[in-house]
């Protein structure tokens, strides 16, 4: 009995500490930087743990990195110099935690939610901070009917899946050359690949491309050997992939393995392409790899200066998702400037105002949202990696190397 | 019919990864008649274990492979003794409750340490698959099936042809009687813990060369290793091996003939059918 009750002592004693340490990490940073000026509370919900970790919690850092910056600057001038705090939130990759974990911000105090890098999870997040009438910004999320649903509340500055997919269509049209007459589409499964999916299959006709094939599968999967199999045997010239980091790699993995020869590899906000790690872990074998992607500017000053400051901060490259990250941050301060309070009501106000030509992102015009609180200027651009390093080369506004097709 | 040669080829070589895996969790059973939900951690563990000694001793994950079992024996072991043993003999949720609570504990220490960031393992000379005419054989699951025949039949002997294993069956079928034949039954179970673990690391060290190592890279076969330990018969080791191979093959020719996105509905099919048929198994002994 006596060695029961100190297992049990233990146990809880482990939970304890791993529960302060999980949560712990984000208000001690904050909370030793403030003075004595009020403080307006940012939700912030991501899978910080599960298969996403890796890039929910790069998004949660550029996240903090912006609040570090503004609140350095002074804070919200309109409202007395407040400062910025992250409350962070994890969803374990699930849909029903995410909610729970909006409520709880929310009942926190949180002026306003962002997340979620997941659609799925997105939703019943947006559907939570609907009903409780707060604001909620998407980070990373490219479903399209989520911004169907009529909400007052909700805001997305990237790309939707609509968006990539046409922007596809488009570009491709624009820059195939003449050898590239067949492709394959493989991507996973879930909403966020087959959002995409539906659109460029639909639309493959219009590019002067002959759509072989639509492979599908689950993003957690062991083995993509049988899909590569069906790839080997089609022999297309174009493949076309939309997926996540670890999907992906293990698709090019396999596709090195055997040697599988395509004349054009194209993601579609590919996870993967997009990473710097998918580089470093392949090298010159996904030279001249394609991939329609949101970006930030690359030939703007304002993304050097981030870019570094990123890598000083955290050690690591910054990612693509994280841009979104943090510039959600600036544009939840710009409309809490603007609005001169945090109070709700005001805050959707001051956001369907926005109006901000000083940003980061790879976009022509401002970032402003229409209606359904999408961003009218998101756009997505054609990035291709060029001697081991990401390189915008369409359209041409962005570009800042040329395109390479073929050999 | 390229295509379906290269799926079996495909399917048999993952299948060895998911039979050894499912082994560890079916000798567990067998031995203990606990279901261990923290197998998919601790493959994981076995992963981390084994990215570690490559990064720090600069060796390949085979040459780590004796290490990593040692280890990974030596943490089953201690499991075992610290958490389950004083669980023994008390209804069965509880120490089902402790295995999952365990898995949590794993994954989030994992994360703490190592951050959620992807790590990978490269073998020089492995980047290109062996080509039999049309058909490719992945190098990495090659020598991963060759490891998981060698140490499938390796645990069979013990099982069968040492006094070791003579006391491990022994305990398996009765547990009060070995105790009065003079076999120390807690310290048997540390062992056989121990050995199923080495089943969990060895299966995470062979599938690093082919696979992401995340906090939660074991997690997708956690559930799948359980099926097939059900579908095989629990508790019987033959059984995880065949149903492991049978599963892996079943996925691959889903994948082909019906879409990614069926493989894993067909293998949820598959586990549902056997308990509704057969519950003992495939090679399990009549209810």
């Amino acid at each position: 009995m006596k060695k029961r009750r100190l297992l049990s002592i233990a146990m809880s004693g482990l939970l304890t500490i791993l529960a302060v340490t999980g949560c712990g990490s984000t208000n001690s940073s904050t909370a030793s930087a403030l003075g004595g000026g009020s403080v307006i509370k940012i939700g912030s919900v991501h899978p910080l743990t599960g298969s996403y970790a890796y890039e929910a919690q790069a998004i949660v850092n550029a996240q903090q990195l912006a609040i570090d910056e503004i609140n350095a600057a002074g804070g919200i001038a309109s409202m007395g110099g407040a400062k910025l705090e992250l409350e962070v939130g994890d969803s374990q990759a699930g849909a029903d935690t995410g909610a729970s974990e909006t409520e709880r911000l929310i009942s926190e105090g949180c002026s306003i939610i962002t997340g979620t890098f997941q659609s799925g999870v997105t939703l019943t997040c947006m559907q939570k901070a609907e009903q409780n009438q707060v604001p909620f910004l998407v980070t990373v999320s490219n479903n399209v009917a989520m911004f169907e649903n009529g909400f007052e509340y909700c805001f997305r500055i990237q790309p939707n899946a609509d968006v990539f997919a046409h922007d596809f269509i488009e570009y491709i049209t624009e820059i195939k050359t003449d050898d590239i007459k067949t492709a394959v589409l493989i991507h996973e499964d879930s909403l966020t690949g087959t959002d995409s999916g539906d659109i460029i299959a639909e639309n493959m006709g219009s590019t002067g491309i002959e759509l072989l094939d639509r492979i599908t599968y689950s993003a957690s999967t062991a083995t993509l050997s049988t899909e590569v199999t069906k790839i080997a045997d089609l022999k297309p010239d174009l493949l076309i992939t939309i997926g996540y980091f670890a999907d992906t790699s293990l698709l090019v993995k396999e596709l090195n393995e055997r040697g599988v020869e395509l004349k054009m590899v194209c993601g579609v906000a590919n996870g993967g392409i997009s990473d710097t790690k998918f580089i470093e872990d392949f090298g010159d074998t996904v030279e001249n790899y394609l991939d329609l992607n949101y970006r930030f500017n690359p030939n703007s000053e304002k993304t050097e200066e981030l870019l570094t400051s990123y890598k000083e901060k955290y050690g690591d490259d910054m990612s693509v998702h994280a841009v979104w990250g943090y510039e959600s941050i600036y544009v939840i301060a710009d409309a809490l400037e603007r609005a001169g309070s945090s109070d709700s009501e005001a805050l959707k106000k001051a956001l369907h105002e926005t109006n901000i030509e000083d940003h980061v992102l790879a976009q022509a015009g401002p970032i402003t949202f229409d209606e359904k609180g999408e961003n009218v200027n998101a756009a997505g651009v054609l990035v291709q990696i060029q001697n081991g390093k990401h390189v915008v080369v369409y359209p041409r506004e962005f570009a800042e190397a040329e395109l390479i097709v073929g050999e | 019919m390229n295509a379906f040669f290269q799926a079996s080829i495909d399917g048999i070589l993952m299948g060895g990864v998911y039979a050894l895996a499912a082994l560890g969790i079916s000798l567990i059973f067998g031995v203990m008649r606990i279901t261990n939900f923290a197998h998919g951690a601790l493959i994981t563990v076995g992963m981390y274990v084994t990215f570690e000694l490559c990064i720090l001793i600069g060796i390949t994950p085979y040459i780590a492979l004796p290490i990593v079992m040692i280890i990974m024996f030596i943490i089953g072991f201690l499991i075992q003794k610290i958490f389950l043993n004083p669980l023994m003999g008390v209804a069965g949720y509880n120490q089902l409750l402790l295995t999952q609570g365990l898995a949590i504990v794993i994954e989030n220490l994992i994360l703490v340490i190592f951050s959620a960031n992807y790590k990978s393992v490269t073998i020089p000379g492995f980047d290109s698959a062996i080509s039999l005419g049309a058909l490719t054989i992945n190098k990495p699951k090659l020598v991963a099936f060759i490891f998981v025949a060698a140490i499938s039949i390796g645990i069979y002997i013990l099982l069968e042809k040492t006094d070791l294993g003579r006391a491990i069956r022994a305990t398996s079928v009765q547990p009060e009687g070995a105790t009065l034949m003079g076999i120390e039954v807690p310290k048997i179970n540390q062992i056989a813990f121990g050995l199923g673990i080495i089943c969990a690391g060895v299966a995470g060290a062979l599938l690093t060369p082919t696979q992401y190592i995340y906090p939660t890279s074991g997690n997708s076969y956690s559930l799948k290793c359980f099926v097939i330990a059900v579908f095989g018969g629990l508790g019987n080791i033959w059984g995880a091996i065949v149903a492991g191979l049978i599963i892996g093959v079943v996925e691959s020719f889903s994948s082909l003939y019906m879409g990614g996105s069926w493989s894993e509905l067909v293998v949820y099919l598959i586990f549902i059918m056997t308990l509704i048929i057969k519950p003992t198994g495939l090679l399990g002994k009549k209810g």
